[in-house]
């Protein structure tokens, strides 16, 4: 029951909010509604996943329980590795153990062994890695603020599950809710009810009108992958590039949304991504929530690390090496392939030329070129961040390079219809504006409520008539 | 449109007739020409417009405007936005008074487009599936157009002419002259085995029997492609109450549906649609002039050419003179019908005249030197051969139009369709004797 599909958005959204703000007064019940709808939601996608997920959120307030209530810094530790453990195992099972088993039977093979391990083909729960995430900062915030004051399990149960975010984000920290989960908002102000409805309708459009439209316009290049020459390879490239973003930053919006109309402030998750300056910038303004989860839990405490422990190795190659570990780590968080390792080594790559750049105070380019520059480069990576396998990805980039030749004539690369044509123009402006959806509060009036309709209607048909491909988080 | 692409029969002389401008009713059996040739279909060249591969097949494949008016509410929804983090208080009047026009008129733009389309379409209804009469359609209803004059009649004709384009100019009126019984002209853009057994079941529905004499115009053309491929042909089709019935149609029947409702929807916002009405406008406005062709109430077709002869006739010989380049064998599924057609027409004493129509020498020159064509051809006597085995079945060759005894500007309307004073002719041989049996 993804968001948007009809019994979603005229079935069990409209059916939450009506309980949640018209029949349920009492916070305490209003808070386990809450959790038994976005369990509900989950379960529709899988029920043992949805065990799965509870099974998760117990293990893990336990062990950050014992992480509070403990004393002992080294038991505090000791409970921080079993709450870790409890968390991310379930993950580490689930997305990578089959891409263990094929990495190590590949090197069997080239020692001449046989399998190490078995394939379990395993169907990778939905939302995992985001839910992961979320409840693992929880942890890890407790064990760094030495609080003893921990919420009950419904609060944290909720915060984990909470059903705006649980299939792809945008990840949560517990401090972004706690309020919220602890005295649940009896009202909602208008201005809120019509910038969730905005939120909601636009990210909406933005997929179905824009990414679906987008997917379509790029399959037959996608799937003449293997004999695409330079300009086709820029094309597929950059389109990908636009279809991603409108399909989840038009999701994060339905989410955000979602969660206002709920009475929660979800943090923003993209910000004009492609106006980005640099790859920094870039990473400053796409997927902000996991960028920033990265930041605080992975690059900061590494960056800490190895340079307390560089010895005589200059800051900036300790610095590079942390960008190039962490984004190859955030490149397996998006799929366990060695395509997505590359792909975020490619951004390590990106960010350690312009932290380098820096360093060595080389001339900054103007503004329009520092945009299209890193632009491109973005772009460069979507290829492999949607090939099935690094190998399969090599023929687009030999063509991106030019090795596959250059296109006599590209009047026949893309057969655009009109609508077509129009589509993808609309998105290159709008990804060049400098305010993304998040940033924005719709004017009040009839007018708004009337566009905020007639672009809903107009969205629903199109998905009825045009049938929206799945979001591509939804993989992760 | 590319040199390679072909289509069948009336098709090819319909796609001519758009590329020339001049046709008023048209099919382009997208399906039938991608299946046929195995070749993408590039539609139309038409002066004005690009390309207009439509079809009823194809129109719900077709995107519909819907996203455009989208794209424009949601720009003017993002113009039209504040800041977030400006003080909802703290934007100028004038600033206020400034968004809400743009708001107002983005959505107003476009709804205003979207009312356009749909009027536009639904007025001109160039495919004719809309009740509105104000145009001639673009999309051919010849099988519509001869199901209502045949059940005008009171009793089944005693004699009734089949075929595809080929045969429109086959006179009843002539035929009755000749026997003093009455005649029909059945034939339908396209006409193949599948039609005729449809057309058979009908008569047999109606009036418990089947005329005296059937003449069926064929060609090797007519037997390359299955029923599948025929499934779309023409708008409102009686002759395919068993094929799939296009989304117009159930939307007709069953209106109340919600996915019904939105297929309606999805047709009458598509692009194709909008071409196609942009292109009926343009022929009515810039051109005038008659239908491509018209049919009496005793089925006989008049082409009207008009000036664009020439141009047609190249343009056909174009198209039909790469068709036999290479081999294509008689689909399985025409055999089947052609078993049936016979063991029908035996069972209700129905005797058979198959013909072979004549093609223009430039056309047969063309097939003279194509191996495929004779591969066809003899296929095609193999399988009437087979035919007169079952039933009371005679053949007429007159692909050689020399035969005839006319001058070929007389004997052909262009390189793929004999004139009417020719099909006089043949009638005259298949009828009163001449023939081989």
């Amino acid at each position: 029951m993804p968001f948007y599909s009809i019994p979603f958005l005229f079935a069990f959204l409209p059916a939450t909010l009506a309980i949640y703000w018209l029949l349920l007064r009492r916070n305490q019940h209003r808070r386990w509604f809450l959790l038994l709808a976005s369990y509900v939601f989950y379960g529709l996608f899988k029920f043992e996943h949805a065990v799965l997920l509870a099974g998760v959120t117990l293990a893990v307030y336990l062990a950050t329980r014992q992480i509070a209530h403990s004393a002992a810094q080294s038991a505090r530790r000791r409970w921080l590795i079993v709450a870790l453990v409890a968390g991310l195992a379930p993950l580490a099972f689930f997305k990578y153990y089959d891409f263990t088993a094929r990495t190590a039977a590949s090197a069997a093979q080239i020692l001449g062994m046989g399998p190490l391990l078995p394939r379990m083909d395993i169907v990778l729960p939905l939302g995992i890695s985001f839910y992961t995430f979320q409840a693992v900062s929880y942890t890890i915030d407790i064990y760094r603020t030495r609080t003893s004051n921990v919420p009950k399990f419904d609060r944290f149960a909720t915060f984990v599950a909470l059903f705006p975010g649980i299939t792809s984000g945008p990840i949560l920290r517990y401090s972004n809710v706690a309020d919220e989960l602890e005295q649940l908002p009896r009202e909602i102000s208008p201005d809120s009810v019509r910038r969730g409805l905005f939120l909601i309708v636009v990210g909406l459009a933005k997929k179905v009108l824009v990414a679906d439209i987008i997917a379509s316009v790029l399959s037959p290049l996608a799937a003449s992958e293997q004999s695409l020459q330079l300009a086709g390879a820029w094309a597929l490239a950059v389109g990908l590039g636009l279809r991603l973003y409108f399909d989840f930053s038009g999701y994060s919006d339905m989410a955000i949304g979602i969660g206002q109309l709920l009475g929660f402030q979800y943090p923003v998750n993209f910000r004009a991504p492609y106006t980005a300056r640099n790859p920094q910038d870039f990473w400053n303004r796409w997927h902000i929530s996991l960028s920033s989860w990265i930041r605080d839990y992975l690059f900061l405490p590494l960056t800490r690390f190895s340079l307390e422990r560089r010895g005589e190795t200059p800051k900036i190659i300790v610095r590079v090496f942390v960008l190039l570990v962490t984004m190859a780590l955030v490149g397996l968080w998006h799929g366990a392939s060695w395509a997505f390792v590359i792909w975020g080594l490619w951004h390590g790559v990106l960010m350690s030329v312009y932290h380098l750049g820096r360093h060595f105070r080389l001339p900054v380019l103007p503004g329009w070129l520092a945009r299209g520059l890193t632009f491109l480069a973005v772009c460069m990576g979507w290829p492999l961040f949607f090939s099935t396998g690094f190998v399969a990805a090599l023929p687009t980039y030999a063509a991106l390079v030019g090795l596959n030749g250059v296109e006599t004539s590209v009047a026949g690369l893309l057969s655009l219809s009109w609508l077509e044509i129009m589509v993808v123009v609309t998105a290159l402006i709008l990804v060049n504006l400098p305010r993304d959806t998040w940033d924005l509060r719709p004017s009040a009036g009839w007018a708004t409520v009337t566009a905020l309709s007639a672009l809903f209607l107009i969205s629903v048909i199109t998905l009825q008539t045009n049938n929206a491909t799945p979001f591509l988080y939804f993989r992760f | 449109m590319t040199d390679t692409t072909i289509t069948y029969g009336i098709g090819a002389c319909i796609r001519v007739c758009a590329a020339s401008g001049s046709v008023r009713r048209t099919n382009l059996g997208h399906q039938l020409a991608t299946r046929f040739t195995g070749l993408t279909f590039r539609g139309y060249n038409v002066p004005g417009f690009t390309t207009l591969p439509i079809s009823l097949g194809t129109l719900a494949d077709s995107m519909t405007v819907f996203p455009i008016a989208g794209l424009i509410i949601l720009a003017t929804l993002v113009a039209s936005s504040r800041d977030r983090s400006a003080n909802p208080s703290s934007g100028t009047q004038a600033l206020e008074q400034y968004r809400n026009p743009v708001l107002v008129t983005g959505t107003v733009l476009a709804l205003a487009f979207l009312v356009s389309v749909s009027l536009l379409n639904f007025v001109v209804n160039p495919l004719g599936i809309y009740p509105t009469k104000a145009f001639e359609p673009l999309v051919l209803h010849s099988r519509h157009d001869k199901v209502e004059y045949l059940n005008a009649y009171e009793d089944v004709p005693d004699i009734v002419i089949f075929g595809s384009s080929r045969s429109f100019t086959a006179s009843p009126d002539f035929v009755e002259q000749l026997t003093g019984k009455i005649a029909f002209n059945a034939s339908v853009q396209a006409g193949s085995p599948f039609d005729l057994l449809a057309l058979m079941q009908l008569m047999l529905d109606r009036w418990g029997h089947l005329p005296e004499v059937l003449i069926f115009g064929l060609g090797p053309e007519s037997l390359g492609f299955g029923a599948e491929e025929l499934e779309v042909m023409e708008a409102d089709n009686p002759l395919a109450p068993e094929r799939e019935t296009p989304p117009i149609e159930t939307a007709r029947r069953e209106p109340l549906r919600i996915d019904v409702v939105l297929a309606g929807l999805e047709v009458l916002f598509n692009q194709q649609h909008i071409q196609a009405s942009l292109r009926s406008l343009d022929i009515v406005t810039t051109r005038g002039g008659a239908p491509f062709y018209t049919f009496d109430p005793d089925g006989l077709g008049h082409f009207n050419y008009g000036k664009d002869g020439d141009s047609i006739s190249r343009r056909i010989l174009e198209q039909h003179g790469s068709l036999y380049d290479a081999y294509r064998p008689t689909h399985p599924d025409q055999l089947a019908a052609f078993e049936q057609i016979f063991a029908v027409s035996k069972q209700y004493g129905v005797h058979v005249i198959v013909y072979i129509p004549p093609y223009g020498p430039a056309l047969s020159d063309r097939h003279q030197h194509q191996p495929a064509y004779q591969e066809a051809r003899a296929e095609m006597l193999a399988v009437l051969e087979r035919g007169a085995e079952i039933t009371d079945l005679t053949i007429c060759d007159f692909e050689d139009p020399s035969t005839l005894g006319l001058a070929i500007d007389d004997a052909m309307l262009d390189p793929l369709h004999p004139s009417q004073e020719a099909h006089d002719v043949m009638l005259e041989q298949m009828l009163v004797g001449g023939c081989t049996d």
